[in-house]
């Protein structure tokens, strides 16, 4: 039986630099051993950002690791491609499983296997094996592209299965299972390893993991911080998960989802030191919006008051993307409406243009293509200042006044540190600088609701701490402000969120 | 000899598919691995006149063919080469194949034959290039079709090819390499295009400068009209060709003047790209 | 600088391939090549009728220009010069034309103007508008819709609207009140190029300095950027392929107004086509759209001396402008030609 070593392991990510900012390095592993044991459930745990998805794809092949190296069965490997590590026997199951919507789910298992033509019959009979020892239901004629996300989950882990791997990584494979499929599936995963498959599973459910591993690590800012041996015995005697809490985030409250469905809304404090004001100035009520490639939304309704900054925090798979772009007016829900100060917008109306014009400024999730673009001048990126008409009209009729357009442009450039011509083109410049000059931008019209979309997402803490002052600064003087995240650390930081509700599952309960 | 009218606009029918046929399964392949065949027309007017003129030269019109073949092919390689190496839009090389043959044709037709008109094959190279009879052209063509819907969906490099244009980082995960597989399907498409263009010169037993007629545009719209689909393709080259055919008839009778009718086949793709949706995903 | 080099990579290839076929199918390539590059400046009737051609493929190469700056391509050109040329000769012609119209002078002028640009406007519309509504790509419905419609129009020069007079393929030669007249004899150069240059450069100042102009500019260059900013982008697509249609059509009048007094069978043949290929050369700026057709200009009178000169002629326009197609397209011009792919953080 062959045993997995993963030796000091190091990743670490170089930034480029960009006019004001030198270039940086990012570590994202520093220096991390584990060993992967045939037969047994190993248990990956760890915030956002922690370093474990950078661990298994370096371990499946889809990333190099800049120092250290894999051994299984006593062979030091270099994979160059998942490729590689699929011949040496490690195969893994993705989050957002990568599969061609245009084949049946059985082409997607086998092709890619050798020979002219494919053999689908003899093929039928091994997967229908794979399928029935493992306990998953799938039929494997139908086209992937109809396949509801659980399932295109199951031909991607048959796909996986179908290159008898010595070791199978999971990513989040529960996330898209409902909640009493995962008994069934976690059992068939039990049943697999002592069938002789090491499998590393990731997960964000303590609970699951203290249940059903037979070890357990957590990495913590690219550290290894503890890992369980089997001398310890079974996991569950000795692990709890309040240690595991403990161990994945000693600081701060923890907010993982168990914890965070039961927190639905936190106490309404005012926030900015004032009373909150009774009407809302925008509102959203019962949004549908359901998408083919990704998760929805359904029945969302949410408030913001002038004053106040509400967190709206889900994790992937609960529909955030689809919120983000309802809210924001880029994609037409299938129902719902929104109101922003005293106007409605019904479904079909809700556009950018319509919400700009009546006081919303948006800061996207996208801010490379969508909040900017690239190929576009510093100054063409600053131009467009959120009020939908365009910039600094003057006369004669429709010229831009390029003073004024100037004056502001080298302003905002000034304000936020960054030292370069406007001619140069957004591509340029760090993601960090493209978001501080977005922020002074669409804060620039004075709006009365600010829609962002995880903001502070690669902003390093100086550059958090910035753009938490700013929107408190917005808020402070009558703004609203909405911010949609990931970062389920956030939850309860009372400190910056007045109100914190979770999107869990495209529902806002 | 075949009185009956209804046997005979089948024949004739099936006769003028065949070259449709053969550019609507080039223009499939290439459409499977994600690009428009803009070339398509270009392409088979310059296999035309290779046909021509190595027929007229050797007197061997398989010769004229397997010429004509490896020339459309060679050509076509190294723009899809070009293409891929450098990044360039697919569209706009295309474009530039079509301008490439227009004016290479012409100016090769200048220079060799002295004419930029119609160049005819004469003699004992006429009698051999029609001597091959025109009907035949069908069959093999809709054999072509039925190789090619079993080779998408039997055989693994076909099966990669169908889902090229789709999902291309799926398949470079399997092993694939997308680069190759879109410049074989533009191969493969030139290959299909000087199947047409050969047939439709040994059938005028000449080569002109418009020998392709729009076919290779009215081939874009039967791919979509077709399903996308080699045997949905048979289907609707054949209705192509009905239409044709009425209004070769039409133009016959006087009503409908012989120089609008040269417009039809672009009139009627600009109908089916505008009508059907699945058309509309074309990339562009 | 960096930015010239593939519009001058595109160009000296193009007159590289041209001046070897020619070299290479003529009798005497020395005299022929003497011919190609002393000829066009030698006269002022070469000169001059180099820069008349060329005012109309700057009309012509500011409107393709305008539509990529928009996002669109406008690969209708051939018939939208076309039609208008053949509706400007119509209505130019001498009283008691077709439509039988009275007015002389300058409302005649006028009108004829206006339906020409209305004509080029038109015809490129159609593919604008379902380009924006039913999200058709209008590279091929501009290209399918010029391409149908071009016969129909060399079928009404030959027929209905042709000259009973006379025995070429032509509309009757319009009204001697009408045409503009040459600026020097024996050169055609008139008024026009100063029209087109005029044209050019408030094409660059109204996408340069104002608003609407910087909202279809930020449409055709990011479009989502643009959607969210509040832009129309199916409005900036539609405006980009109608203003180049119009001004397509502005080219077809003086086309015939200006230059040739009639509407001959194929009058602007090849011409849509080397507008794009000005375009395409100049980065889409309608200011470099100027030098880049005076070159082109260049190329075309130079091969037309030289095909004079060795008895030898061919398609060259088309080889000019396949080899400037291939070498351009291989930038994006930051324009999206290609469909973006990335991920989402």
């Amino acid at each position: 039986m062959k045993k997995a070593e993963l030796r000091d392991i190091r990743k670490v990510y170089g930034t480029q630099s960009s006019p004001g900012e030198p270039g940086g390095s990012c570590t994202a592993l520093d220096g991390v051993s584990l060993d992967f044991l045939p037969g047994e459930m190993h248990a990956l745990l760890g915030e956002n950002g922690a370093g474990k998805s950078t661990l298994v794809h370096i371990f499946s092949g889809l990333n190099r690791p800049t120092a250290g190296c894999v051994i299984i069965g006593g062979k030091e490997h270099f994979f160059s491609s998942p490729r590689d590590a699929l011949a040496a026997g490690v195969a893994m199951v993705h989050q957002r499983p990568l599969l061609a919507p245009g084949l049946s789910a059985l082409d997607n298992v086998i092709l890619g296997e050798g020979g002219f033509f494919l053999n689908r019959r003899k093929a039928r009979l091994a997967v229908g094996r794979i399928a029935r020892d493992w306990g998953i239901k799938l039929d494997l004629d139908a086209p992937v592209a109809a396949l509801p996300p659980a399932d295109r989950l199951r031909t991607e882990l048959l796909a996986a299965l179908y290159s008898k791997p010595d070791f199978l990584v999971l990513d989040e494979p529960t996330a898209v299972l409902a909640p009493e499929e995962r008994e069934a599936f976690l059992a068939s995963v039990r049943r697999a390893c002592s069938g002789g498959v090491g499998v590393i599973l990731i997960t964000h459910r303590l609970a699951e993991a203290a249940r059903w591993a037979d070890r357990i690590t957590v990495l913590r800012h690219g550290k290894l911080v503890y890992s369980s041996t089997t001398a310890q015995g079974p996991v569950g005697e000795r692990v709890t998960e309040d240690f595991l809490a403990n161990l994945i985030d000693p600081d701060g409250v923890t907010a993982t989802v168990a914890t965070a469905t039961g927190n639905n809304t936190a106490d309404t404090g005012a926030h900015g030191g004032g009373i909150r004001a009774a009407l809302p100035v925008f509102a959203v009520r019962q949004l549908t919006s359901k998408p083919n490639d990704r998760d929805g939304i359904e029945s969302v309704s949410f408030e913001a008051y002038p004053g106040e900054i509400v967190g709206i925090f889900g994790l992937r798979g609960s529909g955030l993307e689809t919120l983000e772009d309802v809210i924001t007016g880029m994609r037409k829900p299938q129902s719902g409406d929104i109101m922003v100060g005293t106007e409605i917008l019904h479904q079909k109306s809700i556009t950018p243009a319509r919400l700009r014009s009546r006081g919303v400024a948006i800061i996207p999730s996208d801010r490379a293509f969508r909040g900017a673009h690239p190929n576009l001048t510093i100054r063409d990126a600053l131009t467009a200042r959120g009020s939908g008409t365009g910039a600094y009209i003057g006369r004669p009729p429709f010229a831009i006044r390029a003073s004024v357009r100037d004056a502001f442009v080298l302003g905002a450039m000034r304000d936020e540190g960054i030292d370069a011509s406007p001619s140069r083109r957004m591509g340029a410049l760090s993601g960090g600088q493209v978001q501080r000059l977005m922020l002074a931008r669409e804060l620039a019209g004075f709006p009365r609701v600010i829609v962002c979309a995880s903001p502070e997402w690669g902003l390093d803490i100086a550059g958090v701490s910035r753009l938490r002052s700013r929107l408190t600064a917005a808020a402070t003087a009558g703004c609203a402000v909405v911010v949609l995240s990931d970062d389920m650390d956030s939850v309860n930081d009372r400190s910056f969120y007045a109100r914190s509700l979770i999107l869990s599952e495209g529902r806002l309960p | 000899m075949i009185d009956d009218p209804i046997a005979i606009a089948a024949f004739a029918i099936a006769a003028m598919a065949a070259p449709l046929l053969f550019a609507t399964l080039g223009a499939l392949c290439s459409e499977y691995a994600g690009a428009l065949a803009v070339f398509m027309d270009g392409a088979i007017t310059l296999a035309g006149f290779v046909f021509i003129a190595i027929t007229a030269a050797t007197g061997l019109p398989a010769v004229g063919f397997v010429a004509a073949s490896l020339v459309v092919t060679g050509l076509l390689w190294a723009v899809a080469v070009f293409t891929e190496r450098t990044g360039a839009n697919p569209f706009l090389t295309g474009l530039g194949v079509n301008l490439f043959a227009a004016g290479f044709t012409s100016w090769l037709s200048s220079a060799i034959f002295e004419t930029q008109g119609a160049v005819s094959l004469t003699g004992k190279a006429a009698a051999a290039a029609l001597s091959f009879p025109r009907i035949a052209g069908f069959p093999i063509a809709v054999c072509s079709a039925i190789a090619l819907a079993l080779f998408v969906r039997y055989a693994k490099p076909g099966v990669a090819l169908r889902i090229a244009g789709e999902s291309p980082e799926f398949l470079a995960a399997r092993g694939f390499s997308p680069p190759r597989v879109r410049i074989a399907s533009w191969c493969v498409a030139a290959l299909f295009a000087s199947c047409a263009g050969s047939l439709l010169a040994a059938g005028l037993g000449a080569w002109v400068p418009s020998l392709s007629a729009g076919r290779g545009w009215t081939a874009l719209a039967a791919v979509y009209l077709g399903f996308r689909d080699p045997i949905g393709a048979i289907a609707a080259v054949l209705l192509f060709s009905g239409a044709d055919y009425l209004t070769t008839i039409a133009q016959g009778t006087g009503k409908i003047p012989g120089t609008v009718i040269l417009g039809f086949p672009y009139a009627l793709s600009l109908i089916v790209f505008a009508v059907i949706p699945r058309s509309r995903r074309a990339t562009f | 600088m960096r930015k010239l080099v593939q519009p001058a990579c595109a160009f000296a290839f193009a007159l590289a391939v041209i001046v070897a076929l020619l070299a290479l199918s003529s009798e005497s390539p020395q005299r022929t090549l003497v011919a190609f590059f002393a000829k066009p400046l030698s006269s002022w009737w070469y000169a001059g009728n180099l820069l008349n051609v060329a005012g109309l493929l700057i009309l012509a190469g500011t409107g393709s220009a305008f539509a990529l700056r928009a996002g669109a391509f406008n690969l209708g050109g051939e018939a939208q010069l076309y039609a208008s040329a053949l509706v400007a000769a119509v209505i130019l012609a001498p009283t008691g034309g077709p439509a039988g119209l009275a007015a002389e002078g300058f409302p005649r002028i006028a009108f004829a103007l206006a339906s020409a640009v209305a004509t080029g406007a038109l015809v490129a519309f159609i593919p604008g508008v379902l380009k924006a509504s039913l999200r058709v790509s209008e590279l091929i419905t501009s290209f399918l819709l010029s391409a149908a419609v071009t016969p129909v129009l060399d079928w009404l020069i030959s027929g209905p609207l042709r000259d009973p007079e006379q025995n070429l393929l032509a509309t009757r030669a319009i009204d001697p009140a009408f045409r503009i007249p040459p600026i020097a004899a024996p050169a055609l150069f008139n008024a026009s190029f100063f029209v087109a240059v005029g044209i050019a450069v408030c094409g660059a100042l109204f996408l340069g300095k104002t608003s609407p102009g910087y909202r279809i500019r930020i449409s055709g260059t990011a479009p989502e950027f643009a959607r969210y900013s509040g832009f129309s982008v199916k409005g900036a697509t539609i405006a980009g392929m109608t203003v180049s249609g119009a001004l397509h059509g502005l080219a077809g009048f003086f086309a015939v107004a200006g230059t040739w007094y009639m509407c001959h069978s194929g009058l602007t043949s090849g011409m849509g086509w080397g507008a794009l290929a000005c375009a395409l050369m100049a980065r889409a700026n309608p200011l470099a759209v100027i030098p880049a057709a005076i070159l082109y200009s260049w190329v075309e009178t130079a091969t037309d001396a030289a095909s004079l000169s060795a008895r030898f002629s061919f398609d060259s326009s088309a080889l000019v402008q396949a080899v400037i197609f291939l070498v351009i397209s291989v930038q994006t011009l930051g324009i999206p030609f290609l469909r973006e792919k990335r991920r989402r953080p």
